[in-house]
């Protein structure tokens, strides 16, 4: 991962918690999911975003 | 950062054979047109990340770096090829020698192979922007400010970034039609209760004043307020009698499916003319067809990607990213053709609502028919729902609606002939049943509203859980897109900076130089 691309999800993650926009759970899922090294499948978004909490805190 | 100590070339790009010493310090190269300046920048490149970005991007129509790296008389000997550079590293204060193959651009020998050197030159790797060619520099400067991000993504070879931009919209595109679906059963389920308890408005009064009126006459208690988990027929099962059918409630689920069949030669007029339309571009010009076909082809392709083999045709690239953008170029030149397709598809949703409810008031009257024993009547339901339920999946698929025009045309519902004599048959045996005694009515009332409250609580739950899926991912894409505009638009307005700094010392070194008396 490129050292701006490494900046811009760190941005997104932080603002995502820092302005609550999602639940923790999803937060942290969607870190593990940048942190792998493999692309990101629009199939793996869907299901996190359909998890069982309610999602938007 | 490193500093060039110098460089050794060979048969790399129009060099034959080329030493330049650097020194660490700043270098021109001039010459005229075709003199090979810029092989020598595509040589650097090379040497320091295993890539010419020359070689890739808009335009280039998927050269490569083992094809179009060596010089022209050594293409079939790509080992001959090769870049030694020799570099300083300031952080570390160690020299270091990077000798790079054309035949195998990320395996190079680096001496010393210290782990500390070995980490600085991947960090360069990582950076192809560190060198930039004469026309990614030129179209950075002349870029329009709305298209700055996508450019600088070019430049920078951040395709990936874009890439994810557009899997969180994918997502979030996903989500919307299935939150559209949860709505339209919200929808029906709402009008398939509130048809039953005959009211005007869907408010708890309402619901409350026809419900305990019937519960008043069973000598049951009213019921106060509704809450989530309040049950309309609590206390029914004790008086003992099983539910039976509600003769009025039953009329009411028939003469709305006749209000729907009455309503039928204008529902869905508009999707259904925006249908027609689209599919006579399509068959005006079947190379749109083509186009889209290649364009599926290629979206396929990114998706699998997943590594430098092309997993449409298992070419082998120099990277994953060269390939990406090769796709990337074929994909922008269909953009027509996938409006057209959207339009289809989102017309073809709508007429698939309307399909789906006319089905959901079939569903209910099929069990009338069949509560009735009227095998007629059950055949001409189940055959049009079935009808109605493939025409509804083929208007879910972009290829199936191609072949739909007949039908648009002659009327989509396609209504079963004699259906609506069978439908008033139906009806008047049901009229023809007696009267319930009040009781009856009332208790098969009070079962059936509890049933039909249920379907829509559940179609309720359903649907929030669809609308917070789609309100997350809407988040996330907007939060991802702020972050991605801020950085990238940071970085433009750096680079602009430098280039302005630049600019001027250069401009005042050039006037210096003129002022000098001769």
């Amino acid at each position: 991962m490129t050292i701006l691309k490494q900046t811009i999800v760190a941005k997104f993650l932080g603002n995502l918690a820092e302005q609550q926009l999602l639940d923790k759970a999803k937060i942290e899922a969607l870190r593990r999911l940048f942190a792998e090294d493999s692309k990101i499948k629009a199939d793996d978004l869907v299901k996190l975003f359909t998890g069982d909490e309610d999602g938007v805190a | 950062v490193i500093k060039l100590i110098s460089a050794h070339i060979e048969e790399v790009r129009g060099i034959r054979k080329l030493d330049i010493t650097f020194d660490q310090a700043n270098f021109a190269i001039s010459g005229p047109n075709g003199s090979g300046k810029s092989g020598v920048i595509d040589a650097i490149e090379f040497g320091l990340t295993g890539e010419i970005g020359r070689l890739q991007g808009r335009g280039t129509k998927g050269l490569s770096v083992a094809e179009h790296g060596p010089h022209v008389d050594k293409t079939k000997f790509p080992d001959a090829a090769f870049v030694e550079l020799k570099v300083f590293i300031p952080a570390l204060k160690k020299n270091a020698v990077i000798h790079r193959k054309i035949s195998s651009p990320k395996k190079p020998t680096i001496t010393p192979n210290d782990a500390d050197v070995k980490s600085a030159l991947a960090e360069i790797a990582a950076h192809p922007e560190v060198t930039l060619s004469r026309r990614e520099i030129l179209r950075f400067i002349l870029v329009e400010p709305t298209a700055r991000s996508e450019e600088i993504q070019a430049i920078l070879k951040l395709d990936d970034i874009g890439q994810i931009r557009s899997t969180l919209n994918t997502a979030q595109n996903r989500l919307q039609v299935q939150q559209k679906s949860a709505e339209n059963d919200v929808r029906t389920s709402r009008e398939t209760l509130q048809r039953h308890l005959q009211i005007t408005a869907f408010q708890a009064a309402e619901m409350l004043a026809a419900v305990n009126s019937r519960r008043k006459l069973l000598g049951l208690a009213a019921i106060e307020a509704l809450a989530a988990d309040t049950k309309l027929d609590t206390g029914l099962a004790e008086t003992g009698k099983a539910a039976e059918f509600n003769k009025q409630s039953l009329l009411r689920d028939l003469s709305a499916l006749e209000n729907a069949i009455a309503a039928l030669p204008n529902a869905g007029k508009d999707a259904v003319t925006i249908m027609l339309v689209t599919l006579e571009r399509f068959e005006a010009d079947p190379s749109l067809l083509d186009i889209l076909h290649r364009r599926e082809l290629i979206e396929k392709g990114l998706n699998l990607l997943d590594g430098p083999d092309c997993p449409l045709c298992d070419k082998p690239w120099d990277d994953e990213d060269h390939l990406r953008s090769h796709l990337a170029v074929k994909l922008a030149k269909s953009t027509e053709a996938a409006r057209l397709r959207a339009s289809l598809t989102s017309a073809g949703g709508e007429l698939a609502g309307e399909a789906t409810r006319v089905a959901a008031l079939l569903g209910e009257v099929l069990a009338i028919a069949v509560g009735q024993k009227d095998a007629s009547a059950q055949s001409a339901i189940e055959a049009w729902a079935k009808d109605l339920g493939q025409i509804k999946s083929e208007l879910a698929g972009f290829n199936a609606m191609l072949a739909l025009k007949p039908r648009l045309e002659a009327g989509w519902h396609a209504m079963p002939k004699d259906f609506a004599k069978k439908l008033a048959a139906l009806k008047t045996a049901v009229e023809d049943r007696p009267d319930q005694t009040a009781a009856v009515d009332a208790q098969t009332f009070l079962s059936t509203a509890q049933l039909r409250l249920s379907d829509y609580r559940n179609a309720m739950r359903q649907n929030k859980h669809a609308e917070a899926a789609c309100k997350a991912a809407k988040a996330a894409y907007d939060a991802y897109c702020a972050a991605m505009e801020t950085e990238l638009n940071a970085l433009y307005e750096s680079v602009e900076n430098d280039f302005s700094s630049f600019y001027r010392a250069i401009s005042t070194r050039a006037t210096r130089s003129n002022s000098r008396p001769s």
